[in-house]
């Protein structure tokens, strides 16, 4: 027991250090991206100035937006050019030189609209450093959990059920944490709460799946057959885990998917320490509750023995 | 704190998702904190189980003995 609290220990300190880094260059070194562009009347000076734009209107109601922007209308034959005041469906109002100039819609032939343009920051993409390590962990333990179903299935030793009970319960805490951050940053980047694309859907399925298999355990009482059924469950779940992993590479997905090159330094830095960082809590996750196991195993041990 | 106007329009436009992104790391946190917190009293409360138990055995096998 003694040797898993020390490895626990290491671990969270270490992921600790690496996790704290890595949420500071998150936030204090690597940029912002841009999501989109803003549209504004004025220039000024700053790095999220992409350029100026000019843009054709054809009809008087898509000035609407554009209040305070250098507008240039041409209605009944005559060219009026100022800032624009008010634009609805009935008019256009523009504050020229020699005064405001009201232009009905029904006279409007054409318009330009010409202003700056702004690159439009992403703060939503700072859940990515953490979410996504979150994600691989989930599937690297899962891996795991399989892996030591497979062990239990071919020598029927306790340990490895264990071990592969544990694995999932580490899973279930990922998968969690995976969900409740991708919940927030699809909120934050598509406007919804949720939906229903590819790696949603499988990472979903993968979230039940992870659920059914302490369902399973609790619901079968003989120890050997409890253990031989989540064995099963588990390997048949963890299909879905490569699924869910390479979806969004196989078919149309809206989920973004890291390309090589994809990321500036100090982003692709905090990225890779937040991963390292977040094996080593997972790891130290995993090896508490060991420990604990080992403990329990001591104490029925000595009460067993103590009974006699 | 931003005084440019254009820039106060820029950000005004992004600022909402502020929230959720904070909402994002205090789940986090709160989640591998209080999940560690717990492991570790249980296994500080087990640990005195198993101390308490072994120590009554060592004791029943030293009046066997």
């Amino acid at each position: 027991m003694k040797s898993h609290t020390t490895r626990a220990f290491i671990a969270l300190a270490i992921g600790g250090v690496l996790t704290l880094a890595a949420f500071l260059g998150a936030f204090f070194w690597a940029g912002v991206p841009d999501f989109g562009f803003v549209r504004t009347a004025e220039r000024t000076d700053s790095v999220r100035y992409q350029g100026p734009f000019d843009q054709e209107i054809d009809e008087a109601r898509y000035l609407a937006n554009f209040a305070g922007y250098d507008v240039e209308v041409v209605a009944g034959g005559e060219t009026v050019r100022g800032d624009l005041v008010e634009a609805d469906e009935t008019h256009v109002t523009i504050e020229t030189a020699d005064g405001e100039v009201t232009v009905s819609a029904a006279e409007f032939e054409t318009g330009r609209v010409r202003g700056s343009s702004y690159g439009r920051p992403d703060w939503g993409q700072k859940i990515f450093y953490f979410h996504v390590p979150v994600a691989e962990i989930s599937f690297i333990v899962f891996g795991f959990a399989a892996f030591y179903s497979i062990r239990f299935i071919m020598t029927r030793r306790r340990e490895y059920d264990i071990k592969a009970r544990v694995s999932m319960e580490v899973t279930l805490m990922f998968v969690t944490l995976t969900m409740a951050t991708g919940i927030l940053w699809t909120k934050a980047a598509w406007g919804v709460w949720w939906d229903w694309e590819p790696r949603l859907t499988t990472y979903f399925i993968m979230t039940l799946l992870v659920v059914a298999y302490f369902v399973l355990r609790n619901s079968v009482e003989d120890e050997e057959r409890r253990a031989m059924y989540a064995a099963v469950f588990s390997i048949l779940g963890f299909i879905d885990a490569p699924i869910s992993f390479f979806i969004t590479r196989l078919i149309p997905s809206n989920h973004p998917v890291i390309e090589r090159g994809g990321l500036e330094p100090p982003m692709l830095v905090s990225f890779i320490v937040a991963q390292i960082g977040m094996i080593a809590l997972g790891y130290a996750i995993y090896q508490l509750r060991m420990g604990e196991m080992l403990l329990q195993d001591r104490i029925e041990s000595a009460k067993t023995q103590l009974e006699r | 704190m931003v005084t440019d106007p254009t820039l106060k329009e820029v950000y005004s436009l992004v600022l909402t998702q502020w929230p959720l992104v904070a909402g994002a790391y205090a789940l986090l946190w709160t989640g591998l904190v209080v999940y560690v917190g717990f492991a570790l009293k249980r296994l500080n409360g087990l640990g005195k189980q198993v101390e308490v138990l072994e120590a009554a055995l060592a004791r029943r096998s030293g009046d066997a003995g």
